[in-house]
């Protein structure tokens, strides 16, 4: 394209009628009117804009990048932290509650099971209680955690302790352990679990926020339409064809308006990846293992009671349905089936499936010897089948909450990646873009000196 | 003009690009909130109230029960239609326990299976009634509710360390007398506690419903009851300091103190005379003969006070007298 293509002196010779330095005297609303006011203006007006166009898209670029780094690195974590604290607290009661049920002297793998539980259980305590946005609530809750975890272990040993002397007020401790993990440890892992979700919610909808691209497409838009609109009056007052720095400075904007959204489509692409294939999948998934260790846990606690244990087998039935469904076809297994199905996966979680029916089979057979009065072959039974079917299922689960998370890793650092050149890009495209504006422009000023 | 043309290029590609990547910004399901609502603790459901019965309007002596008939049937020959011969046919008779008393009725946590002296004296009944000591169904019930489940019929009988009370005959029918408790106080040696007299101020463990919480209240009005709903928890109470003192039946701190010698010790005062008796269904009268015929050959040959020996040793007030409010039908 020929740089600055010569203009007709006639029509400068209309508008020329008072010159540059006559200008400078006129009060502000006659020297716009003026050509060279009017291009002092629409420079003024194309500077302003492009600066707001480059604001623009340093700010939401960077609070896009800060969102997708809060997901991969900030609020994912923490909540998979949360889900990891919950999920060992109720290992460990399940642990417990199957260490203590175990006729004659508790089995060793269901010892270390314990140990392995309630250390992981501290571990992942110290990461939720460094949580750098906990709410008061949550604080109070890793308070509460921490005060009453080593209550309950001390509950526990002490149920132990007489279990081993062969005093049955070792199941009253027991009991005492149980109900302060239920009612108030876990309670307080809820609320830390609670937290750690909504704010993983709320860095996604940061991360895909609409606003962030019509604010960046407005801005862009606007900067454009004014940049075609100088060129016209270009064109048609002073018969000029094309203003190279013009055009130029309208190539830069479609640039960084390109680049911009093409990063957020792509970070927004990755981060509903992340959330649909990843966290979904994670929280869900979570939710299932969670609950069958307390559904684990019930089914002991009701062949340990011994009379009152109904509780636990309504708890066991509440707890059952949330995962499977009044059908046994419903529930948090379909919802992560959903999530299998929309990735194209469906047979993904069969074997999870096929855990669950064999925890929920010697469940009933369990069930059915107890109520039949023949308790020494339910505890036989739920120590032997109960322990080994809840143990499958859980690192079934286990190993497929690993996998989704990995998904999630993977996703969230597609979504954070590019921003860094972004950042840096968008001020120094913008002050190209004005410089050569001004430069494109101060000729024509310059012909009516 | 191409200028026009490429304005309306840029602001159509824009527009498309934006709604392209606004549009697929929503997951489509609410799984992260399901989640999160799955897991939320679970609301546990409230016990049910018992009603606390009125006393039975034919109840001279809580003590006296129906005459046996003579002589007892050979086992597995119940008569016709009578309820020995129901539980005959049905292979099994249902009995409600609480598992939580050592020596009377209580789990051996090594082997699992329940047993003490009550459990014995079931196995008895079963004998009798079937031929086989181990044709019993043992249904757990907690203290509070061991004469409702025999008056719905949910079990045979209970034999459950349970005081014939004049209350209770108007839930259920008993058995005589199989044995007689004390209710008497054991106390945290460093209590300082040395009579009923002292419990003023103090915290005194009891089960729920039980016939303790009402005797306290008259007994000792100054001391602050602690319920809890099974009573090893008030060994755990007394081991922890949640209370000091654990008032009932010395049959219960027997077995409980054995399991801390140490740290506690039972006083020897008697509050009062607690009489053990196996709770019946009212309809079922004939059972209740059929009991009192079983347990009066058993105190007669012996059998009853050997269960005694085994179980207690030598620290018992002796087979009680049987007491009867009519003559055999």
């Amino acid at each position: 394209m020929a740089p600055t293509i010569a203009a007709t002196r006639d029509e400068t010779a209309r508008d020329g009628a008072t010159s540059g330095a006559d200008v400078r005297d006129l009060p502000l609303a006659q020297r716009v009117r003026t050509t060279p006011g009017s291009l002092r203006a629409a420079s003024v007006v194309l500077v302003v804009a492009l600066l707001v166009l480059g604001a623009v898209g340093v700010v939401v670029a960077t609070a896009r990048a800060d969102a997708a780094r809060d997901v991969g690195l900030g609020a994912g974590p923490e909540l998979s932290a949360a889900q990891n604290l919950y999920a060992e607290l109720a290992a460990t009661d399940a642990a417990a509650s199957a260490s203590y049920l175990s006729p004659g002297l508790e089995p060793r793998d269901l010892r270390r099971r314990y140990r392995d539980a309630l250390a992981a259980a501290g571990t992942h305590l110290a990461r939720v209680a460094r949580m750098p946005e906990a709410s008061p609530a949550a604080r109070a809750a890793v308070r509460t955690i921490s005060e009453q975890l080593p209550v309950y272990a001390g509950l526990v040993e002490s149920a132990r302790a007489n279990d081993r002397q062969g005093f049955i007020v070792g199941a009253a401790y027991l009991r005492q352990a149980s109900a302060l993990m239920r009612e108030e440890i876990i309670t307080a892992a809820t609320t830390l679990y609670d937290d750690a979700s909504r704010r993983l919610g709320d860095a996604y909808d940061d991360g895909t926020s609409a606003l962030h691209l019509v604010a960046v497409a407005v801005a862009a838009v606007v900067t454009v339409v004014l940049l075609l609109a100088v060129q016209w009056f270009l064109a048609h007052r002073m018969r000029r064809v094309l203003n190279l720095g013009l055009v130029a400075a309208t190539v830069i904007v479609v640039i960084i308006a390109g680049w911009t959204l093409g990063r957020m489509a792509a970070e927004q692409s990755a981060l509903v990846d992340a959330r649909r294939q990843g966290s979904d999948a994670v929280q869900v998934l979570s939710a299932m293992r969670i609950l069958a260790l307390r559904a684990q846990n019930d089914d002991q606690l009701v062949l340990i009671e011994r009379g009152g244990g109904e509780q636990y087998a309504l708890d066991y039935d509440t707890v059952m349905r949330r995962v499977r469904g009044t059908d046994g076809d419903g529930g948090l297994l379909a919802a992560a089936e959903r999530i299998a199905d929309r990735r194209g996966d469906p047979a993904r979680f069969d074997a999870v499936r096929e855990q669950l029916a064999a925890v929920a089979e010697v469940h009933r057979a369990v069930r059915e010897h107890d109520d039949g009065g023949d308790y020494e072959a339910a505890v036989d039974l739920a120590t032997g089948d109960g322990i080994a079917t809840a143990a499958g299922l859980d690192d079934a689960l286990r190993s497929e909450i690993a996998r989704a998370r990995t998904e999630l890793d993977d996703h969230a650092s597609d979504a954070r990646g590019g921003f860094g050149a972004l950042v840096v890009a968008i001020p120094i495209l913008t002050l190209v873009a004005a410089a050569v504006v001004l430069i494109g422009l101060q000729p024509r000023i310059e012909e009516y000196r | 003009m191409i200028r026009h043309h490429r304005a309306a290029f840029v602001v159509t590609a824009l527009a498309v690009a934006v709604f392209a990547v606004a549009g697929c910004g929503t997951a489509d399901d609410d799984a992260a909130d399901r989640a999160v609502r799955a897991v939320a603790p679970v609301t546990p459901a409230p016990a049910p109230d018992l009603p606390s019965p009125e006393p039975a309007a034919d109840c001279a002596d809580a003590r006296a029960s129906y005459a046996p008939d003579e002589p007892l049937p050979p086992p597995g020959e119940m008569p016709e239609g009578s309820s020995m011969r129901a539980i005959q046919d049905d292979g099994v008779l249902v009995v409600g326990v609480d598992e939580n008393t050592a020596l009377f009725a209580a789990r051996n946590p090594f082997t699992n299976r329940i047993e003490g002296l009550e459990i014995d004296l079931v196995r008895e009944i079963a004998r009798a009634i079937t031929g086989n000591p181990d044709a019993v169904r043992f249904e757990t019930v907690l203290t509070a509710e061991k004469n409702q489940v025999v008056a719905d019929g949910d079990v045979d009988l209970t034999a459950s360390a349970n005081s014939m009370t004049c209350e209770r005959w108007s839930l259920v029918s008993f058995s005589t007398e199989y044995f007689t408790a004390f209710h008497k106080l054991m106390v945290r040696k460093d209590s300082g506690i040395t009579g009923i007299a002292d419990l003023a101020g103090r915290e005194v463990c009891m089960t729920e419903g039980s016939s303790s919480v009402k005797l306290l209240a008259t007994g000792a009005p100054d001391a602050v009851p602690v319920e809890v709903p099974s009573r090893t928890e008030c060994l755990v109470a007394l081991q922890n300091g949640d209370a000091e003192a654990y008032f009932g039946h010395d049959t219960f701190l027997r077995g409980m103190h054995e399991q801390d010698t140490e740290n506690t010790m039972i006083l020897p005062d008697v509050v009062e005379e607690q009489h053990y008796g196996i709770a019946v269904a009212h309809e079922r009268t004939d059972l209740v003969r059929f009991v009192n015929a079983l347990l009066q050959r058993m105190r007669d040959d012996g059998t009853l006070a050997e269960l005694y020996d085994r179980w207690l040793g030598s620290d018992h007030a002796g087979v009680p007298d049987p007491r009867y409010r009519d003559e055999a039908s």
